[in-house]
């Protein structure tokens, strides 16, 4: 049992009649691993946990968990607990009552029982809370709650499904930072379903980005975002400005491609194959490309008339209409100066400019 | 200058004066009962004569009445408790499970609802002769318990969709078995649906009359010895004392059954998320 493939989904399908919610997936989990299943809603994401939770089964395929098969345990005898979107906090319960609710089976003497609940308590930062009723929590309070109910156990994996889509932009934020802190601490496999790319990137070790119950890359955040290896990838993470290709030649593993009105351009083809000849995608990120006024020496260039700005207060985003593309090139900028509230950036002829590692080479679709 | 308003003005007296009148034709007959249950005459019919407690006197002393009265009690007890368990069963499988064939099924449990009664009653009183259960309470009871059990499964089924099943999966995934799962949260979670459902179904045993009329044997229920009572004309005022009480007794069940009901709606909105 390697560590590398401490959770193994080995081609899992699921169907629901003719649905093929999960389709064919094969992905290995590391031990302490944070991994995260991003996609819209309805690309298979929750569909995947809950076969892992054991909420339901797959048609084809098998899951195992540290060396284990699991499809014949059933729920209740899995070494994985579950946050819920809904959080499922027993209403009838309070904190104590619902933090404790699987250690009732074991019949713990009342002092070790109170401990442990305790102990969890001040892990989520909720000390004295025990006899809380559950109504009388907080939307993030219900949260930790949630959290600490399916740790006490000290699960082997913990599944949480879009555990902060429910709480507001800086509460959200603020946990997303102390949930990735006690997923260090307490050094346990977290799976974690959201559709908010951001939050994939800001947590996880690595992302499984899922569509139409298919996974479509699985990688680091950094080379989900610097290196797609799809259209469909780079479109979904961030936002990507498309310029269709052609191949010219390669040369030392180094691409020219015909760029049409970006004119010839040089990039590295990452993982990617390319043939003479080939229709290909140009893809580069927004804020890669840089405006100026006047020429710029190095790089490529292109000129081009500012259509419409938007102010982010950190940042601006401009939107460039060059002659020949069809949808108005993103540019954003750091406001690093106040240069914006003179203006003078938004009338005229103005030059993108950006360099050969901006660029990302996909294969057209 | 809102109140000068007189399209709301004339829209709102005319809606009053409906309701007041629709609370009228519901109710009024209905005070008869308790109005010349006290009055001082056989006869049944204005004016007043004058007020009495002889009427509720002579009904204590009614020995058949009391025998009634106890069978009713006991049959709708028995009844109240086999509809909740059958409906809270059934409730449950068509919320929480994929069944196949669920639409016709929810059907078929419902029908009984719809069945004319006397259709109903003169069914099992030929099924009853036909295979020679004889008549008596138990025939009584099983037809009670057809009517009774679809309106206890509609209480649950409500109950049980209005919280969240992800609760049930949290309590299997927290280590419960299905039925550790059942008497931990969907029993706590479900109970002001089961009293109100015990209540109900009593409540519809109590008062039922013609299934009552068709499948009794030598002991009756109490509807049946009322309408036997109705032969006699001078015993009429003490079955009008007994109607009163009854009433009364009806009132106060439903009532509490609606007040838990509702108050456990309201906890679990509370507590929603």
């Amino acid at each position: 049992m390697s560590d590398e493939k401490f959770i193994s989904i080995q081609g899992v399908s699921k169907h629901f009649g003719d649905v093929h919610a999960v389709d064919r997936v094969s992905i290995d989990i590391a031990r302490g691993e944070f991994f995260s299943l991003l996609g819209p809603s309805g690309c298979g994401k929750t569909t995947l946990l809950r076969l892992l939770a054991g909420f339901e089964f797959p048609t084809m395929g098998e899951i195992y968990i540290d060396g284990q098969a699991m499809s014949s345990v059933p729920a209740n005898h899995r070494p994985v607990n579950m946050v819920f979107q809904s959080y499922a906090i027993f209403p009838h319960l309070n904190v104590k009552q619902n933090i404790g609710y699987s250690l009732v089976q074991d019949k713990l003497p009342k002092a070790e029982f109170d401990a442990k609940v305790g102990e969890m308590l001040d892990l989520i930062k909720l000390p004295g809370y025990e006899n809380r009723a559950s109504d009388e929590l907080s939307g993030g309070e219900r949260q930790r709650v949630a959290l600490a109910r399916a740790l006490i156990r000290r699960p082997k994996v913990l599944l949480l499904d879009e555990p902060l889509g429910a709480l507001d932009k800086k509460l959200r934020e603020k946990m997303q930072l102390e949930l990735r802190a006690l997923q260090r601490s307490v050094g346990i496999t977290f799976v974690f379903v959201t559709h908010d790319q951001e939050e994939a990137l800001t947590m996880s070790d690595r992302v499984a980005v899922m569509s139409r119950g298919r996974y479509l890359q699985i990688d680091t955040p950094t080379r989900l975002y610097e290196a797609p290896q799809s259209r469909e990838v780079a479109d979904f993470i961030g936002t990507m400005n498309f310029f269709d290709a052609r191949v010219l030649e390669i040369v030392d593993g180094k691409v020219t491609i015909d760029a049409g009105p970006l004119g010839n351009l040089t990039a590295s083809p990452g993982s990617l194959a390319f043939s003479n000849g080939q229709k290909s995608l140009v893809a580069i990120r927004p804020e890669k490309i840089t405006i100026s006024r006047t020429k710029p020496e190095n790089g490529n260039a292109v000129q081009g008339i500012i259509d419409d700005t938007a102010y982010l207060g950190d940042r601006s985003h401009f939107y460039v209409r060059v002659n020949g593309v069809e949808k108005s090139v993103a540019v954003s900028a750091q406001n690093v100066n106040q240069s914006h509230l003179s203006g003078e950036i938004h009338q005229g002829q103005i030059w993108l400019n950006w360099s050969d590692d901006a660029i990302v080479l996909l294969n057209a679709d | 200058m809102s109140s000068f308003n007189p399209v709301q003005g004339s829209r709102f007296g005319a809606l009053g004066v409906y309701a007041v009148l629709y609370l009228a034709f519901i109710y009024i007959p209905v005070m008869f009962l308790p109005l010349f249950s006290f009055n001082d005459s056989v006869f049944i019919a204005f004016p007043l004569t004058g007020f009495t407690l002889e009427w509720y006197r002579q009904l204590a002393d009614s020995p058949g009445l009391l025998e009634a009265l106890v069978n009713s009690i006991k049959l709708g007890c028995v009844v109240a408790v086999l509809a909740t368990i059958l409906g809270t069963f059934a409730a449950k499988a068509v919320t929480r499970y994929k069944i196949p064939g669920r639409g016709p099924v929810i059907t078929f449990i419902m029908l009984p609802l719809v069945i004319p009664g006397i259709i109903l009653g003169i069914a099992l009183l030929i099924i009853a002769n036909m295979t020679g259960l004889g008549l008596s309470l138990f025939t009584i009871g099983l037809g009670h318990l057809m009517v009774s059990t679809p309106f206890a499964m509609l209480v649950m089924v409500s109950r049980l969709e209005g919280f969240d099943k992800n609760l049930e999966e949290a309590s299997k995934d927290l280590g419960d078995n299905p039925w550790a799962t059942f008497w931990r949260v969907t029993f706590p979670l479900a109970l002001p649906g089961i009293v109100a459902s015990l209540l109900l179904s009593f409540t519809i045993s109590f008062d039922e009359f013609i299934l009552a009329f068709f499948l009794a044997g030598s002991e009756t229920t109490l509807p049946i010895y009322i309408w036997g009572q109705l032969r006699f004309p001078t015993r009429l005022p003490t079955v009008l004392a007994l109607g009163a009480c009854i009433l009364m007794i009806s009132f106060v069940v439903v009532t509490f059954a609606e007040w838990y009901r509702r108050r456990g709606v309201q906890l679990k909105t509370n507590s929603g998320v």
